[in-house]
């Protein structure tokens, strides 16, 4: 068996992450956190306003990090609230900035050091998504491989997604919009996401998973339904196809737009490359950015979620380098 | 509050938030939190304009 010491010590940390993210609270003793619940209904609507009253600045570390895990892990879980609840409850509620600028200050701290890397090593969704895949590769079943239309029809999907879900988080915000569009509405990334369904299941509280809105306008309800199983299919198709939710996952195409630029860069020596094409077969999101580049030095791609598999698996010693700030931490 | 704050509140008039013993984030929270953003949002534009050709 060969020894990949990158991929080995992603699984560890994988694994350390996920057991932390949802069942964190209870492996550690934590105290859980104090579940909130408001909705946008005229009765509650200014549950926002006690939500948010006498903030603190340090009051969003000790609540939830923004970018970390799903608000559905109920009370097992660390750090609720992920960096798409984030962004959709600040435009829906506008917090005082208080409770904003410390989230932003994180948030923006985390995105320039790591980019995707918390998609990668972190993420425990994604790292299901992994499992799923590696239950398919036990079972010897043969792995579907995306065409590359259907690949630039999942990125373009993902940008057009993101794009609907924060001005619906915005748009709800408008005191003309009705009732019964608001309802569905809020938190609308977390209505469509598969960890609405996923996380609450594994964290012992299937109660968390509310698809009933009283009072809601059916056909927009209906619309969510919809587009919550689809994606809900489109994640355990993983079991066949490597992480397909990630290709399309709103925080993910939030955080891709640092991947060039963050602290964190892979880089490719060109005259080393032999075009054996192993790291395009090796990548997790299908992308050939690694294996085409021939001028660049720096080859992060918007898809990439720095797993660095490309790196492992690399038979060219330090054809491919992963630096941080410059200094170099992994090599082929 | 101070009670003379918490009176006003009471009787409607402008509450003016009082902070009894502040501590050095009433003071200058906002300021540190933005000098981070914009500190984070500086380095990460400048590390793109660095590798540009890159």
């Amino acid at each position: 068996m060969v020894w990949h010491k990158i991929t080995w010590s992603r699984r560890v940390v994988q694994v350390l992450s996920f057991l932390f993210l949802f069942y964190g609270a209870t492996l550690l003793n934590l105290k859980p956190q104090e579940i909130k619940w408001y909705s946008l209904d005229g009765k509650n609507q200014k549950m926002a306003e006690l939500l948010y009253a006498n903030p603190t600045w340090t009051q969003p570390f000790q609540t939830f990090l923004p970018g970390r895990s799903c608000r559905f892990a109920g009370t097992t879980g660390t750090f609720r609230g992920c960096l798409m609840y984030f962004l959709s409850d600040t435009l829906t509620w506008r917090p005082p900035w208080k409770v904003i600028l410390p989230s932003l200050a994180l948030l923006l701290g985390l995105m320039v050091l790591l980019a995707r890397f918390w998609c990668g090593w972190l993420c425990p969704i994604g790292f299901l998504s992994e499992m799923l895949n590696e239950a398919r590769r036990f079972t010897g079943l043969a792995r579907i491989k995306f065409p590359a239309w259907w690949l630039a029809t999942l990125k373009a999907a993902g940008y057009a997604l993101t794009a609907a879900l924060l001005f619906s988080a915005w748009a709800i915000s408008w005191s003309f919009v009705a009732w019964s569009v608001k309802k569905p509405l809020y938190l609308a990334t977390c209505q469509i996401c598969p960890s609405k369904l996923i996380t609450p299941l594994l964290t012992g509280f299937p109660v968390m998973i509310n698809l009933q809105f009283p009072g809601a306008s059916t056909a927009l309800l209906v619309t969510l339904f919809v587009l919550l199983v689809m994606f809900t299919l489109l994640y355990f198709s993983s079991a066949v196809m490597k992480r397909s939710w990630c290709k399309l996952c709103p925080g993910g195409v939030i955080l891709s737009f640092f991947n060039r630029g963050s602290f964190l860069t892979k880089e490719k020596d060109a005259l080393r490359c032999t075009k054996c094409a192993i790291c395009a077969d090796a990548c997790p999101m299908e992308t050939l950015a690694v294996y085409e580049e021939k001028s660049r030095v720096i080859v992060d791609h918007t898809q990439c979620i720095q797993c660095y598999r490309c790196v492992d698996l690399c038979p060219e010693k330090k054809c491919l380098t992963v630096k941080f700030l410059g200094l170099p931490i992994f090599k082929s | 509050m101070s009670a003379e704050s918490a009176a006003q509140a009471q009787s409607g008039m402008i509450t003016i938030e009082v902070v009894d013993n502040p501590s050095f984030w009433d003071y200058a929270g906002e300021y540190v939190y933005v000098g981070i953003i914009v500190l984070f949002v500086g380095l990460f534009l400048w590390r793109r304009w660095a590798m540009r050709k890159k």
